[in-house]
């Protein structure tokens, strides 16, 4: 059934489908109609979940560890300072291998305060343990959070969604929403192997001496490092029951480019039409739409980075004395393969700010002229000095 | 269990650390520094019930709609609720925990309720298997008929002596029918003396000796304080000048007096006084009601100063009578002197003291003296008063004195129909407890009085405004099932557990056990950290120093 809906309400709808038993979130805009429309279908009964109300975003992942530690499935939904009031039980979720589906709607962080969207909120959660995943559509979102359940149960690693604030989540798009019997063969109901169960008394994630906690580190990585292949496999086998294809990593007119910008949510959308643009007057331009982020993409980004061309990583986010957190990662990986290429750095959009099809186009211009040369952030749309 | 697991090989291990055993080898009640304690402390009403009525025990049970069990508990203290439902002065409500909340719980209507729905169902008490004791009790007032009630009960083979024609004595001749309806003592009363001997019209001391009563094994004593006392001053003799107990006996005997026009001084500031200003009115007469303090200082309860202050009937205070005079057409001129307030007495009120050339003349028809009663112990002249205001019965005939026991309003109580009733209830115990040869031991031995810090208000709502208020009019906001219902749902239940689970659910350690008899904690694992008793709304779960 196709649809005209919302971003957020895409969520919804997946969430719906995936048949989630237990869903806890506090308000926060953008995020708010997710949990209001979740909480429609479950006071309807048109879902058949348990809707718990918190005082807090810190309270909604408390639950959810809980819940999930009963063996159900489980989602919440959040932005910004909600998030980073989860962090503490980010951790948890992961060290106690929950797989525990998080939609972030993308806000930057106050102060100043702000509901606006940029990146900074989920990338600053990147070392909590969580998959990631970063959408450009609402047709996107629908399918990456049902597959985000299956990867999720699988690894049994809590995943985060992640999309542009307003951008998307209050954008309206065209949704092909499967058949619920479609979704039920894809994603049968969770099958977890240890349960919480009063009746049969278990000891959860207790006190673990330094003589064995590192040995969970390292399992976690390597769960982690085969992620890769379990992710592929999944929307591989999406594609094949939906007809809809969703690579880790995504190219567009990258065989004969010059330049390549690699960018990420709803900025890549804005990339990708300028570099259609380009293409018409002859530019011989690339794009690279990072879709996954944890784990980084490693293996696709070291064969599809080519020396020879001149690259720039378009970051709506900001670590402050370092720079943009996917320019870092990215430069970082091919540092440490011995990989020649090197990348320009430029920041954008900071703050719900409008990246442009001129500032993309400027990037380009930059890239050119070599900007990929420079390790200097180079921002963009920033007001002049006088 | 307690067997510690090694593992040697990264492989062993499980993905998240879950062991596949319990935890309940680490005993972390050792960690404890205070531990609670389920430990049912006295609400304030039961507490104050002269009755030793277990009030929120009966409004528990009325809030879960069980009307027959709350009847049964209520009686098993109180076999007059009816009555009390309407005259007690209900001092349960003036330290209800909701007093300084919002308002006080209505108890006085939930009782009355109770005691209706019983005479409406004609509920019979259960009596116990005739024991072969038999027991007197004189005087058939509420202290009477209490322990009566009981002492059957419990298979005691019981007479009544009284010196009137029909049990109830204070309520059936003192109390008005407009606070106490005839038909509702009638029926309640019929219930109460179910399998009980009534002799009328038996006086001790005039129509019964101490030789009818020394074949009994118990006997009891109560019968009540009915002479007047005097005012004093001359004149108190003429005609027109009355008791105003004997006018109220006359008057509820069926006396068809009528005063229509006349006027008439009642003299005094306690219930009696009361009663007998607002029947002189009802009969037709212009009333004033003299009383030597200020209306703060009078005796009468609360709610009886309201009722008669919302009648037509004057009310002067500061004001004692000296001297009554006839005058040539056969009017009672009486002079008062003013009074102004001294020092306290040793009732702790101000004592009035006259004010010197202050006399004014009040003219009327009738004057009723109320300003106090005495117990008329004439039948044993060898009884002494005590300087508590009892009375020692010490030298009385030897072959009564071993098995007398007192009640009423000859205890140095004060006189009211619960402490009646609670008297009367007492002694039936006490004297079973002999008929066993044991010790008496009081039923419950609690002393810890909830008090307002123990609640957590957090738990409560406030009422805007009740939609039913206590009132002495028998007809007044009368109370159903499903409204007495929805007012005892506004209990605290202060100091004792209402079962709501709270400690169960908020155990953070799942320490905290339900079973059929209640809640008890698991010292093995309890920390001791207090939320359960944080979380006990009405404060019957406590924290306890040390382990």
């Amino acid at each position: 059934m196709k649809a005209v809906i919302s971003g957020n309400e895409a969520v919804s709808q997946a969430v719906k489908l995936s048949r989630v038993q237990v869903i806890s979130a506090y308000p926060i805009t953008p995020q708010t109609t997710i949990s209001e429309k979740l909480s429609e279908i479950c006071g309807s009964g048109e879902l058949d979940a348990k809707f718990v109300k918190v005082e807090s975003e810190h309270s909604a992942m408390a639950t959810l560890i809980g819940a999930s530690s009963t063996g159900v499935r489980t989602f919440t939904a959040t932005s910004a300072q909600g998030l980073a009031l989860m962090h503490e039980l980010l951790f948890w979720a992961s060290g106690a291998r929950l797989p525990i589906v998080l939609v972030d709607v993308n806000r930057a962080m106050a102060a100043p305060w702000t509901i606006w969207c940029d990146q900074t909120d989920s990338l600053a959660q990147r070392d909590t343990g969580f998959l990631q995943f970063y959408c450009w559509s609402n047709q996107e979102i629908l399918d990456t959070t049902i597959c985000a359940f299956k990867i999720a149960e699988e690894l049994s690693v809590p995943c985060m969604v992640c999309f542009d604030g307003f951008f998307i989540s209050h954008t309206h798009e065209v949704v092909d929403i499967p058949d619920q019997s479609e979704i039920d063969k894809f994603l049968p109901s969770r099958d977890a192997e240890t349960k919480l169960d009063t009746s049969d008394p278990l000891t959860f994630y207790g006190g673990t001496l330094p003589n064995n906690f590192m040995e969970f580190r390292y399992k976690l990585q390597k769960t982690f490092e085969r992620a890769g292949q379990v992710i592929d496999d999944t929307f591989d086998r999406f594609e094949k029951r939906f007809g809809r294809s969703y690579k880790n990593v995504e190219t567009y007119f990258t065989d004969d480019a010059e330049s390549i910008l690699l960018a990420s949510g709803s900025a890549a959308s804005t990339v990708f039409h300028t570099v259609r643009k380009m293409r018409d007057e002859g530019e011989k331009v690339g794009f690279i739409r990072l879709r996954q982020f944890r784990p980084l993409p490693e293996k696709k980004l070291l064969s599809v980075l080519k020396p020879g061309v001149a690259y720039g990583v378009l970051d709506r986010d900001l670590s402050p004395g370092t720079g943009g957190v996917f320019t870092q990662e990215i430069r970082a990986l091919l540092n440490r393969n011995g990989n020649s290429v090197r990348i320009g750095e430029f920041i954008a959009g900071l703050g719900g700010r409008d990246i442009t099809v001129k500032d993309i186009e400027k990037i380009f211009a930059k890239l050119k002229e070599g900007a990929a040369e420079n390790s200097e952030i180079q921002w963009i749309g920033l007001k002049e000095h006088q | 269990m307690n067997k510690f697991i090694v593992f040697k090989n990264i492989d062993d291990m499980p993905e998240s650390a879950v062991s596949r055993a319990p935890m309940s080898w680490n005993k972390t009640g050792s960690w404890r520094s205070s531990t609670p304690v389920h430990k049912n402390i006295l609400p304030p009403c039961n507490h104050s019930c002269p009755a030793g009525e277990n009030i929120r025990g009966y409004i528990d049970l009325i809030k879960k709609n069980d009307v027959a069990m709350a009847f049964e508990l209520l009686t098993s203290s109180n076999p007059l609720p009816a009555v009390c439902g309407r005259v007690c002065y209900h001092p349960c409500q003036a330290n209800c925990s909701r007093h300084s909340f919002d308002v006080e719980l209505q108890v006085r209507l939930i009782e009355k309720f109770i005691g209706d729905w019983g005479i409406e169902k004609k509920i019979q008490s259960p009596l116990a298997e005739s024991i072969s004791k038999k027991a007197a009790v004189i005087g058939a007032g509420p202290a009477g008929i209490a322990a009566a009630h009981y002492l059957r009960r419990m298979g005691v083979s019981v007479t009544i002596y009284d010196d009137s024609s029909e049990p109830g004595g204070i309520l059936r001749y003192g109390i008005p029918s407009y606070r106490l309806e005839k038909e509702v003592l009638k029926s309640e009363l019929e219930r109460v003396l179910r399998g009980i001997e009534f002799k009328p019209n038996s006086g001790f001391g005039s129509d019964i000796d101490i030789g009818d009563l020394i074949d009994y094994d118990a006997v009891f004593l109560a019968t009540g304080a009915h002479i007047s006392k005097r005012m004093g001053v001359d004149g108190e003799e003429l005609p027109g000048v009355e008791s105003g107990l004997g006018f109220l006996k006359n008057v509820n005997s069926g006396s068809n007096e009528k005063l229509d026009g006349k006027r008439v001084i009642v003299v005094g500031g306690g219930n009696t006084a009361c009663d007998v200003a607002r029947t002189a009115y009802r009969l037709g007469a212009k009333v004033t009601l003299v009383y030597r303090r200020t209306e703060n200082e009078m005796p009468a309860f609360t709610e009886e100063i309201e009722e008669l202050k919302s009648e037509p009937i004057e009310t002067l205070f500061l004001a004692a009578p000296v001297r009554i005079e006839k005058n040539n057409g056969g009017t009672l001129k009486t002079s008062f002197m003013k009074m102004k307030l001294g020092k306290p007495d040793s009732s702790g009120r101000a004592r009035p003291e006259p004010v010197e050339g202050s006399e004014f003349e009040i003219m009327a028809e009738r004057i009723f003296s109320a300003i106090g009663e005495d117990p008329d112990l004439s039948f044993f002249p060898e009884s002494e008063k005590r300087s508590d205001g009892g009375f020692d019965f010490s030298k009385v005939d030897k072959r009564l004195r071993e098995k007398l026991y007192i009640g009423g309003d000859i205890l140095p109580n004060p006189r009211t129909v619960p402490h009646a009733v609670g008297s009367g209830r007492l002694a039936a115990e006490k004297i079973m407890a002999k008929f066993e040869g044991k010790e008496y031991q009081p039923s419950e031995n609690i002393t810890e009085v909830a008090g307002p810090d123990d609640i957590n208000l957090i738990y409560f709502s406030k009422v805007n405004e009740l939609k039913w208020k206590s009132a002495l009019a028998p007809d007044a906001h009368i109370l159903d099932a499903r409204t007495a219902a929805e007012e005892a749902d506004r209990c605290f239940s202060c100091g004792v557990c209402s079962e709501c689970d709270n400690c169960f659910n908020f155990c953070p350690d799942m320490s905290v056990i339900k079973n059929a008899d209640g809640y008890y904690v698991n010292l093995d694992y309890c920390k001791g950290c207090g939320i359960c008793a944080q979380e006990c709304p009405g404060g019957s779960l406590k924290m306890e120093g040390g382990r």
